[in-house]
């Protein structure tokens, strides 16, 4: 272990919301947060730059698709919207919009679909990667179980959740 | 023998040079003020950053020091992208 990691406490995590599309359970996600941080860190980095033990404070944004979608060509070059950009001095920009959209998709609460991109941007905080397939399917697998442990919940199938039928 | 002194003296007040203060805001996003730094100064990502870094922890930071013309010019180009900047003099 680097020296002065044992003294060094984990970064404060805190969620902003600066959207008006929609009103977030930010309690809630506040609380998730602070769950989630110490569950990620007890995990062994990915094989990337993983700056998550050393920063101070992570900060994450909830906004709208048109500020996600600026974010996403201005740093990445790549038009439209997208779920969740996260930026390597310790910011995580979420969207509400998408996390709508894709809660529907992925019959997921909205607020679960939140704490989802939550988790996956700390992992890539802490070296994840989803640059190719391989990598991608790791990541997705300990995102889901993390999220899973984080709700309280057994984890969930990987894929085949936005198919299951009804029971009745 | 007859001496004649000139004496000289300048005062250096009109040269101090004024600095480009950039200051906390709760509404831009880190990232974003990043890259507005990156386009007004011609930053490099890295120092761009670490300016971000010293606005969101310390409550401001100096981006620029220098004539005044020059640093009016760049509070104007921040204020246009929303920032909260002010021009100080040392």
């Amino acid at each position: 272990m680097p020296e002065g990691d044992a003294e060094r406490g984990a970064p404060v995590i805190s969620v902003y919301n600066r959207q008006r599309k929609l009103r977030p359970e930010l309690a809630w996600l506040r609380r998730f947060a602070t769950r989630a941080l110490p569950e990620v860190l007890r995990q062994q980095p990915g094989p990337g730059e993983a700056p998550l033990p050393l920063l101070e404070e992570v900060e994450v944004s909830l906004v709208s698709d048109a500020t996600i979608a600026r974010l996403h060509r201005d740093f990445m070059q790549i038009a439209g919207p997208t779920d969740v950009i996260t930026f390597q001095h310790g910011e995580i920009v979420i969207s509400t919009e998408t996390a709508r959209e894709n809660a529907g998709l992925y019959a997921r609460s909205v607020r679960d679909e939140l704490a989802l991109y939550l988790v996956h941007g700390l992992l890539h905080l802490y070296g994840y990667e989803d640059g190719d397939p391989a990598e991608a399917a790791r990541m997705h697998e300990l995102q889901e179980s993390l999220l899973a442990r984080c709700l309280g919940l057994p984890a969930a199938p990987a894929f085949d959740t936005p198919f299951a039928q009804p029971t009745e | 023998m007859t001496e004649t002194l000139t004496k000289t003296e300048t005062r250096t007040e009109l040269d101090l040079p004024w600095n480009v203060v950039v200051h906390n805001d709760p509404i831009n996003l880190m990232s974003y003020v990043t890259l507005i730094f990156k386009k007004v100064f011609g930053y490099s990502t890295q120092k761009a950053t670490e300016h971000m870094m010293e606005v969101h922890q310390k409550g401001r930071s100096i981006l620029w020091s220098g004539a005044r013309e020059r640093a009016e010019l760049y509070v104007q180009q921040l204020h246009a992208h929303l920032l909260l900047a002010t021009l100080e003099r040392e």
